[in-house]
């Protein structure tokens, strides 16, 4: 899985950065919380992106994101694709709106190996975020934002006693019969996500 | 008019943005679905008459599955597939061996051969066949009850078995320790099944032969069998009927039995013992040399005992070496040397050349003249190896891959000369 989350991320900078060699470059990146809701209560969380890719027009912006979110058990980084567009770039305030599309990696995850034989682990999962909000042009190279969207961050998180078979270097999750027992939690983390941001072109 | 066109898309985008957001705000709990996988061994209870009265079917040569015992018998080899079978190749030319045929036998693990004899378990029951023409297998004796562990109620005649099976379940009350009991199939049972029994003659009878990790064996007229915690002994003086003469109580952990020299030379977890077998009926232990909790083959030559220690999941405490004693006196075993190993299973001894398997590290050969400084010779790493059996035409290799054969007329160089891969149906 971190081979693909790897290939992935490498293969889109080279797209965008093919395709965006006659468009102006922008910046979006933002802070702010995720709010969601758990068993036992609510949950708030810090969160960090930052987007990097061309101004398509006045109005659309497209390119590579990556971020951090730190879920409770868990640190995600995001990355995939993002749309970011303006009603109203013009104004000193305009309506703005956003997508995100992508997949939350586990690459701050290690596996545990307990001093019992047990392994513990987290693979990552699709990542969907679509925002509203406002934007506030300050100068003519960047502009504050203001936004409200809702996260959807899937992950799968694993606990498992492999076989006492000495011919297995790598249980493989997928293969019941690597286990003696396995639990597999598939989660998705529902969050409205709170940020700020500014957008730097 | 393109501007235009352009505050119109994002207007209308922005609202039906908004729309499905305002409705996924009120449902922003984590969802969480557990699913619980694990084996676990089902009991399986079996009537004695069931396959008492079934019949035991010879079937034409099959594909190796799980290949577990082995044992050479003049120009054939017999495979065993624990808990279903016994495969007949005929190995004339070590480089092409030929499957001939499979016998059918639910729930045997071991097998010893004494001219022209097979004898193999069935649950509870030892049987005996007439193998001299091997085309034309015959079962000639059942000797019933004589693996009595297995009953779990004598007097009906029902014994049990288990039987691995996958259960998954999001029910949170399937969570493991809940239902069943997890599956518990330790290396020991795994590997015991790689068995066999040392080279010997005796009298007009002729034994098979075979490699260290063997729990059926013969030895003067008599067919020894170990479980984990007791040795049976058959009389076989006529070879066509078996007869069970007594049982040995051993300790626990039981593992391998190796005769030699009038003398058995028993594995077990803790240490091995040494019974005067001279007495064939009965038996008597000379010494108990105690090691590290380990598993462990041993072969032995006159002066020597070479016995591999290994570290796994039953021998969790253990160390990973080759202990060689001095057994010149079997009543006072004495510790030479031992030597660091990286995983060893079982071992064969050809002259003044041991070979050792070591597992997923594969396989080596060394020079015993010295036991005080064994030089390696030979390691052939990409073999996987579990036992060997230094056979009068080649060196029988077995692995969870397969089972190859080696020429070692050339001590320095071994050279293969035909696997049997395991096959997947």
């Amino acid at each position: 899985m971190k081979q693909l989350s790897t290939a992935l991320l490498l293969s889109l900078i080279t797209i965008f950065t093919s395709f965006g060699q006659n468009l102006p470059y922008v910046n979006h990146s933002e802070v702010g919380v995720l709010i969601g809701q758990v068993e036992d209560g609510d949950r708030v969380n810090f969160s960090l992106q930052t987007l990097h890719g061309v101004r398509i027009n006045q109005n659309h912006d497209f390119g590579f994101l990556v971020g951090f979110d730190r879920y409770p058990g868990a640190k995600i980084v995001p990355f995939g694709m993002g749309w970011r567009g303006t009603l109203r770039p013009e104004n000193k305030v305009s309506l703005f709106a956003g997508f995100d599309l992508g997949y939350g990696s586990m690459i701050l995850e290690r596996k545990i190996i307990s001093e019992w034989g047990q392994h513990s682990w987290f693979e990552g999962g699709l990542m969907v975020h679509p925002t509203v909000g406002f934007q506030f042009r300050k100068r003519e190279s960047s502009t504050m934002i203001f936004s409200l969207g809702y996260k959807r961050q899937g992950t799968t998180y694993f606990v498992g006693s492999p076989i006492n078979d000495p011919w297995l270097d790598f249980p493989s999750p997928s293969n019941p019969d690597h286990w003696h027992s396995i639990r597999k939690d598939e989660i998705i983390l529902r969050s409205m996500s709170v940020k700020l941001g500014f957008i730097f072109h | 008019m393109k501007k235009f066109l352009q505050q119109q898309f994002m207007k209308n985008l922005a609202v039906w943005a908004l729309l499905p957001l305002i409705f996924l705000f009120t449902a922003c709990e984590d969802e969480v679905v557990t699913t619980y996988s694990y084996k676990t061994q089902v009991p399986v209870f079996l009537q004695v008459n069931t396959f008492r009265e079934a019949d035991i079917v010879i079937e034409p040569g099959k594909q190796l599955e799980s290949p577990g015992k082995i044992y050479i018998y003049g120009d054939y080899l017999f495979i065993s597939e624990p808990d279903k079978g016994i495969h007949i190749l005929d190995n004339a030319n070590p480089a092409s061996p030929r499957n001939l045929n499979f016998i059918n036998i639910p729930g045997t693990v071991d097998l010893a051969i004494n001219s022209n004899v097979l004898y193999a378990d069935n649950y509870v029951d030892l049987l005996a066949f007439d193998i001299s023409d091997p085309r034309d297998i015959k079962l000639i004796k059942r000797e019933t009850d004589v693996f009595p562990n297995i009953y779990s109620n004598e007097e009906t005649g029902t014994i049990v078995t288990y039987k691995d099976t996958l259960v998954t379940s999001v029910d949170a009350n399937m969570m493991f320790g809940h239902w069943g009991r997890p599956a518990w199939r330790t290396d020991m049972m795994a590997f015991t099944t790689f068995a066999n029994a040392g080279a010997s003659f005796s009298g007009a009878q002729s034994y098979g032969q075979g490699g260290s990790m063997a729990r059926f064996t013969l030895l003067n007229n008599h067919l020894y069998a170990v479980d984990d915690r007791k040795l049976r002994v058959f009389d076989v003086n006529t070879p066509a009927d078996p007869n069970f003469v007594t049982d040995v109580s051993l300790g626990w952990g039981i593992e391998t039995i190796f005769p030699f020299d009038n003398k058995l030379f028993i594995g077990s977890m803790t240490g091995m013992y040494i019974y005067d077998a001279s007495d064939p009926a009965s038996p008597t232990q000379m010494s108990n040399y105690q090691h590290v909790t380990a598993c462990d083959p041993v072969v032995v030559n006159e002066k020597y005992a070479f016995v591999t220690l290994r570290s796994g999941v039953t021998c969790r405490m253990g160390v990973d070496q080759l202990q060689i004693l001095d057994i010149q006196d079997p009543y006072n075993p004495k510790l030479l040397k031992s030597y660091p190993m990286e995983n060893p299973h079982g071992l064969g001894l050809s002259g003044e050349h041991l070979y050792l398997a070591e597992g997923k590290f594969g396989l080596k050969s060394y020079d015993v003249t010295n036991v005080m400084n064994i030089l390696p010779v030979e390691h052939i790493d990409d073999f996987r190896s579990v036992d060997i059996i230094p056979g009068p035409k080649s060196l029988i290799v077995i692995g969870p891959d397969g089972v190859c054969q080696f020429n070692y007329t050339q001590k320095d160089k071994l050279e293969k000369l035909s696997c049997i891969t395991v096959g997947f149906q």
